[in-house]
């Protein structure tokens, strides 16, 4: 076993504890108004940052991340979220890594990303599943070891346990195609390069008791994106990102190379891509599965 | 006599939850719309604690052997209601119970009607679409309609409809269809030979905004084969009021899925985020639909999530 390995199924470990406590935790949630709920959900966090950064101080990340999400999510099972690195072009100690964290899915602790030399900034976006109302948050730990954090209240329901896709079975058919463009931030004409996987990202919890109609959990729990030989971005997640998931980041201008998209799955299925340079942009490549 | 009655009221009470034991519905208003084809129009609202899931179009068609009825509402209390509309009407028995998708507004009084002479159909999918969904449907209940849940509210199919189906209810056939992926993944139309009578499900949206849930591609060929291919005296949609002419019924629908498809493609092929085309895309049909800020955002992320893969 590797030592990436190792690290991935000691942090896959963690998952599993981490989802038993708040599993209990959100059974016994009663309906509430927003503020108790909020309070509770902050009892919520004290046990995962008991769990996941211990004997680490945390400052607030105002100044250091941005996290945008809707106050109030238009469909749970594709809530569109945007990490924006505020540090990027500054002398600050640049961030390294990134932790998402949303309080009341079932397995809180929902993505870990690692950037490197060849990415930009820590600026990220992705599409989440929540399953109830929550909060959402970022921990960001910057290159001189410090952890910052911002959160987000969204209120949605039912996108974990509701998620099976509206198109599941295209979803299964062509699962591990992938897409590459450059999409527009906001407005503008600044673009950030996007991978879309085809993924049905089957969270396991689309619990029937009349049925025992029961899909079994099969999701993307790792994206590795490379440029030439340099390291964009390394990721492991759980089903909290949405069927077909997305990943918006920036590459450096200056990084050469073909960009290599590695994405691993639960049922250890492997699927690779690759992206001639001067064609990323382009949707056309030769892909591989196994 | 009385004590006859008490008897009957407690054997149709029988199954029934406690909370409103003794507090039987009135019948349900129900409107002839053709020859033996009743009709209640359900409110142009969300579910709420006014409306209590009261909000989609159901009925029943009798015929001289059977009845059957068309989606039962969004409470087992609605579809009491609409027994009790049955029963004041005919004495024949109830041996179907058709679902035209899996949505809580159609398909939650069901179990008024769990019986051992009726069969429930929906078409092939609606199992699974429901078991999947059908826990945090009845989540939101409490919310909603101010009414607690429980499982015996899921009443699953005893017979599926793969393409195509003919019921016989003495005297009147009836067709039951169902297609590709549209407004769901288990859409399935019911239409009734001797009048001419198509209920849509919520393949057709009236006045209220269309809600995507399955595929909008899907959906608009659907829509193109209904006009290509249907002869209708009377079309009942999921919401909204009954027609007689069904082009006419079908255009606003027609323009706005059509509108979201092409502006959602464009704004695919500009490379505006999801984000921003959920916030941005064809308001221009805002002030056309009830029901407008509701579900159009949602429509937009259900469009944009299926045409970035063309």
């Amino acid at each position: 076993m590797t030592a990436r390995s190792a690290a991935c199924a000691r942090w896959q470990r963690q998952l599993a504890m981490g989802f038993m406590v708040v599993l209990a935790a959100v059974f016994t949630l009663p309906a509430e108004a927003d503020v108790q709920r909020r309070d509770q959900d902050e009892a919520a966090w004290k046990s995962l940052r008991a769990e996941h950064f211990p004997d680490r101080s945390i400052a607030d990340g105002e100044d250091v991340i941005t996290l945008d999400a809707p106050y109030r999510a238009e469909d749970p099972s594709v809530v569109p979220i945007t990490i924006t690195d505020e540090r990027a072009g500054t002398d600050a100690p640049p961030i390294r890594r990134l932790w998402l964290v949303i309080d009341n899915n079932p397995v809180p602790m929902s993505a870990r990303f690692d950037f490197g030399p060849a990415a930009e900034s820590a600026t990220l976006a992705t599409r989440v599943r929540v399953n109830s109302y929550t909060y959402m948050r970022v921990i960001a730990e910057t290159a001189d070891q410090k952890l910052y954090m911002v959160k987000k209240y969204v209120k949605a329901s039912g996108g974990c346990s509701a998620p099976i896709g509206r198109d599941l079975d295209a979803a299964r058919e062509n699962m591990g195609q992938m897409r590459l463009r450059q999409i527009r931030v906001g407005e503008g004409d600044d673009r950030r390069t996007q991978l879309l996987i085809r993924h049905p990202n089957i969270t396991g919890l689309q619990m029937d008791q009349l049925t025992r109609l029961v899909e079994p959990a099969h999701f993307v729990d790792a994206i590795n994106v490379r440029k030439g030989d340099a390291l964009v971005l390394d990721s492991q997640m759980t089903f909290s990102l949405s069927a077909n998931p997305s990943l918006q980041f920036n590459v450096r201008d200056d990084a050469r190379g073909a960009l290599s998209v590695h994405v691993h799955d639960n049922k250890d299925q492997q699927f690779k891509q690759t992206w001639p340079d001067k064609q990323a942009g382009l949707s056309q490549s030769n892909g591989t599965s196994s | 006599m009385r004590r006859t009655q008490w008897l009957v009221c407690l054997v149709m009470l029988h199954g029934l939850s406690s909370a409103f034991a003794g507090d039987a519905p009135a019948p349900l208003p129900v409107t002839q719309v053709a020859d033996g084809v009743f009709v209640h129009t359900g409110a142009q609202a969300e579910a709420n604690r006014d409306n209590k899931g009261d909000i989609a179009n159901i009925g029943f068609i009798v015929g001289t052997d059977c009845v059957t009825v068309v989606d039962t509402g969004g409470s087992p209390r609605i579809g009491a209601a609409l027994r009790r509309a049955i029963a004041a009407r005919t004495a024949t028995p109830v041996c179907y119970v058709i679902n035209t998708h899996m949505h809580p507004d159609h398909v939650l009084g069901n179990r008024a009607f769990v019986n051992e002479g009726t069969r429930f159909v929906a078409a092939a999918g609606f199992d699974q679409a429901l078991a999947a969904r059908g826990a945090s449907y009845l989540d939101r209940l409490p919310d909603t309609i101010g009414m607690d849940a429980d499982n015996s509210w899921l009443v699953m199919p005893d017979q599926q409809v793969d393409q195509k189906t003919t019921l016989d209810l003495g005297e009147r056939e009836i067709v039951l269809e169902h297609g590709p992926t549209a407004h769901t993944d288990n859409d399935l139309t019911v239409f009734d030979r001797r009048t001419r009578t198509l209920w849509t499900g919520d393949l057709l949206f009236v006045d209220r905004i269309p809600s995507i849930d399955g595929s909008i591609t899907g959906w608009l060929e659907t829509m193109d084969d209904f006009a290509a291919n249907r002869i209708v005296a009377t079309v009942i949609p999921g919401h909204g009021p009954v027609s007689n002419d069904l082009a006419a019924a079908m255009a606003p629908q027609q323009r706005y899925l059509e509108t979201v498809r092409d502006d959602v493609r464009e704004a695919i092929a500009e490379g505006y985020s999801l984000q921003h085309t959920a916030t941005h895309a064809t308001q221009t049909e805002r002030d056309r639909w009830l029901l407008f800020d509701d579900y159009h955002p949602r429509n937009i992320t259900a469009a944009y999530t299926e045409l970035e893969w063309e």
